[in-house]
């Protein structure tokens, strides 16, 4: 059991290592166009190789890594060239207004999915199915920019319930998140209402379903009991999934809502090439990634006994 | 009805949804089960023995509807209950018991829990009650260690232990009517002897009537004291079963029990001093850290077939796919026709598989459901190194040679029942002109009367093309009826190697005679031996 965990942490660190090299590679590779991105495009070369002096960056490549990997571990992330301001200042609270509104699609898609894809999935053919899985397969073929555009024009526009911009400049209020959040559980929710539904069919055809029904088990607790919890496993792989597209795929929706959260930010660092930002949104997205598997995998392994690694198989072959 | 009758079907029709192959899938089928007695209903697929027993259950799957008659039981009749008292019904007066025990049990909660729950969805007993009873239960099933079995989750329990719990379920309070559809068609033969122990020792005493569902005559005979046989959805015969498998009066029944293979094998002339077409000597092969093959030699003189017969997770696969190569053996040699195959690559090692063929287990799954029979024959035969013309030409004298019409050439494989298919994939594996020929499981997923029409025709093309075969299966009867020589694997290891006749008659090994003794309906056969010749 200990092995396995050991094994599985290395693996975690692993990736990480490989993907901060790959990203040390990408930006830093090149030291003269740090420098011009750090000291602007109309600094004079002297300045830049002062700088450069200055900053350790004629040591060889391999040491500036891992001088960077220790800095960045220490949480030592540099200063903003836009924002002019230490990374750490600004990345943080940005994360946390995109945590806000990734949370709440998350809560939001999943309860919604999840409900309608029990509801179809329990009566394969039924009416609530077919009209589940065609508004599903609407709503995901949509891409988020059509959404947003698409709501806008209705409750923007044509009803005027809702403000167009999000930028929640006087204070958090909810008014402004309905419209992000909706486009966004429009687009995700449709495909895990799909995975559910799948689920929730296979699991309801299956011979312990058929043995529950024998032993004249009700509805609610074939459902509930026997079928759910077998049916839940593919989904709740999926929703892992969805944590770290929310961090990326918002990205569209907060430019369009002027959102000031994390997408905003990484799309604003990498139209000002701001390096150090860069760098540090890459290995945020990077640390999320990595911990939403582990969590994953510890709720699969939660959800099917199969794959636990038992110390003791309970049955010798007869 | 009888008084001691516990449910009794009354002119019972089960229409099939439009479209079918026939209009009803259980057409006017009056029969009674009794207390204390075991009735097996015994049919081939597709004869509407699965439709009976559902209906029976009050449960008819998707599509099917009652379509007259009456299954009364306790006074009452199901096919017109409500769903709400046929709930009521189910686990506590009328059980189930099904084919894949594995897969009945909720993978997700440990096994106890599973039988506890028929007493908590049935009575108000308390929780330790609860699980006193269950273990009871479990111990009565002759479960070894009931308390360690309780808490397991039924991938950590053997087949045979999940049915044994399956049936403690069934058992649970003590039904009236417990229904058994195909209980130990997906056991191992010794583990299936058992189970049909346990069901000989349930209808002694108590008060169950049993509906026994099965394809198997061996099992039929084992535990059976009335049987009926039905046929395209109708009952052909029904009656004692003395009288039923000795004098059976129906020709349908008597063709049936004429086509189950029995342990006698029959004369044999092949030839067994030819020269060996296949030598494996010392293969050794891991399935990762599980050592599948150990040190396994062995020989198939030219013309003659090798029936390797073994329970599930023996090996005898994986020797199979270890021989043509599609598994590496780690150290051992293979030769066929003297050459090294083992230390064989790239284009010599494709040149030379062509040289053996090998028929799988599903005729469904292994034929390419888009081409045509003749496509699929005539790419094996160009494959083979003949030209279109001439693997054309071939192509059709395969379908004669398996007993298909030649219009079979220009149809889809699902124009074709399961036999015909399988007679498809004979053709494609003689389309090559192999000399060696493996069949894997060839003949376990047909019916019996189809299985014998198999095994004679692989016996005949044998004669005709002097071609070399490797038969794998899990049926010691199977193997009696096609091999020259047998080779009894257990564990990866061969324990018994010799004259089939020998092999079957004067077992040596214990394992082998634990088979042989396991082997399903001997125990009234004598006399019946050359019926399937």
């Amino acid at each position: 059991m200990l092995a396995a965990v050991l094994k599985k942490l290395a693996e975690v660190v692993g990736a990480m290592l490989v993907v901060s090299f790959i990203v040390f590679l990408v930006l830093e590779a090149n030291v003269e166009d740090v420098a011009v991105k750090v000291l602007g495009a109309y600094s004079a070369p002297d300045q830049r190789a002062a700088w450069l002096e200055a900053n350790g960056y004629l040591d060889p490549f391999l040491v500036r890594y891992v001088r960077w990997l220790w800095d960045f571990v220490t949480l030592d992330w540099g200063q903003s060239t836009l924002f002019r301001v230490p990374v750490t200042e600004i990345l943080p609270q940005r994360l946390a207004m995109t945590g806000i509104l990734a949370g709440v699609t998350l809560v939001v898609s999943t309860v919604l999915s999840l409900v309608l894809g029990i509801l179809a999935g329990m009566n394969e053919g039924s009416i609530t199915d077919r009209t589940v899985s065609f508004v599903s397969v609407l709503t995901t073929s949509i891409p988020e920019f059509a959404t947003a555009v698409f709501l806008s024009a209705i409750f923007v526009f044509w009803l005027g319930w809702l403000p167009g911009a999000s930028t929640m400049i006087s204070g958090f209020t909810a008014r402004e998140l309905v419209l992000p959040v909706a486009v966004l559980t429009l687009y995700s929710a449709g495909y895990l209402a799909r995975i559910t539904r799948a689920s929730m069919v296979e699991a309801m055809r299956s011979p312990y379903v058929r043995t529950a029904l024998m032993k004249g088990a009700s509805t609610s607790r074939i459902v509930l009991q026997h079928a759910l919890r077998n049916a839940l496993i593919a989904p709740v792989t999926v929703i892992m999934l969805h944590i770290p597209w929310l961090l990326s795929g918002v990205i569209v929706v907060e430019v369009f809502f002027a959102y000031k959260g994390f997408g905003t930010l990484l799309y604003e660092a990498a139209l000002n090439s701001d390096v150090f930002l860069i760098e540090a949104c890459a290995m945020v997205s990077v640390v999320v990634v990595v911990a939403t598997q582990l969590i994953s995998d510890g709720l699969y392994r939660l959800l099917n006994p199969r794959l636990r690694v038992s110390a003791k198989p309970a049955g010798a072959t007869a | 009805m009888t008084a001691d009758s516990v449910v009794s079907v009354e002119n019972l029709s089960v229409r099939l949804p439009r479209g079918a192959d026939r209009p009803f899938a259980v057409e006017n089928v009056t029969l009674d089960v009794r207390k204390g007695e075991i009735l097996c209903v015994v049919g081939e697929s597709g004869s509407g023995k699965s439709v009976l027993s559902a209906a029976v259950m009050g449960a008819l799957p998707r599509g099917l509807a009652f379509g007259g008659g009456r299954v009364l039981f306790g006074g009452q009749d199901l096919t017109t209950l409500k769903p709400r008292a046929l709930r009521a019904m189910r686990g506590k007066d009328i059980a189930m018991v099904f084919q894949d025990p594995i897969a009945s049990l909720n993978p997700a909660i440990p096994v106890g829990l599973q039988v506890e729950e028929v007493f908590q969805i049935h009575t108000d007993l308390k929780p330790e009650e609860r699980r006193a009873r269950a273990m009871a239960l479990l111990e009565s099933t002759h479960l070894p260690d009931p308390a360690r079995i309780h808490g397991a989750y039924p991938h950590q329990i053997s087949g045979g232990q999940c049915q044994r719990v399956v049936i403690a379920m069934a058992l649970a309070l003590d039904p009236k009517l417990l229904i058994a559809d195909e209980p130990t068609t997906a056991l191992d033969v010794t583990t299936q002897a058992q189970i049909l122990k346990l069901f000989n020792e349930l209808r002694g005493g108590s008060q169950h009537g049993i509906l026994f569902i099965t394809h198997d005559f061996g099992v039929v005979r084992e535990v059976a004291d009335r049987v009926a046989v039905m046929r395209h959805g109708q009952l052909v015969e029904i009656g004692p079963a003395a009288d039923v498998l000795d004098r059976p009066t129906h020709a349908y029944t008597r063709t049936l029990i004429a086509s189950v293979p029995s342990l006698n094998p029959p004369a044999r002339t092949t030839d067994l001093t030819a020269p060996p077409a296949l030598k494996a000597d010392d293969l050794v092969a891991f399935y990762g850290p599980v050592k599948a093959l150990k040190d396994v030699s062995v020989t198939i003189p030219k013309g003659s077939t090798l029936a390797v017969v073994g329970e599930s997770g023996s090996g005898k696969s994986t020797l199979a796919r270890t021989i043509i190569r599609l598994h590496e053996p780690d150290s051992g040699t293979i030769a066929v026709g003297g050459v090294d195959y083992t230390a064989l690559k790239g284009r010599d090692l494709q040149e030379r598989r062509r040289l053996i063929q090998m028929i799988f287990q599903n005729p469904f799954g292994s034929l390419n459901p888009r081409r045509t029979v003749g496509d699929v024959l005539m790419r094996a035969g160009v494959l083979g190194g003949q030209t279109a013309t001439a693997a054309r030409a071939r192509a059709l004298e395969l379908l004669d040679l398996v007993r298909l019409p030649r219009e079979a050439f220009d149809r889809r494989p699902d124009a074709f029942s399961g036999g015909q298919r399988q007679r498809i994939s004979i053709a494609r594996a003689l389309a090559m002109n192999p000399e060696i020929v493996i069949a894997d499981e060839s003949v376990s997923a047909l019916d019996v009367s189809v299985q014998a029409q198999v095994l004679n025709l692989l016996d005949d093309l044998q004669k005709k093309t002097g071609m070399t075969m490797l038969f794998i299966t899990h049926d010691l009867r199977v193997a009696a009826q096609i091999a020259d020589h047998i080779a009894v694997m257990k564990r990866g290891e061969v324990v018994e190697y010799g004259l089939a006749r020998d092999v079957l008659r004067r077992p040596q090994h214990p394992y082998t005679r634990d088979l042989v003794a396991a082997a399903p309906g001997q125990t009234r056969e004598e006399g019946q031996g050359a019926a399937a010749e």
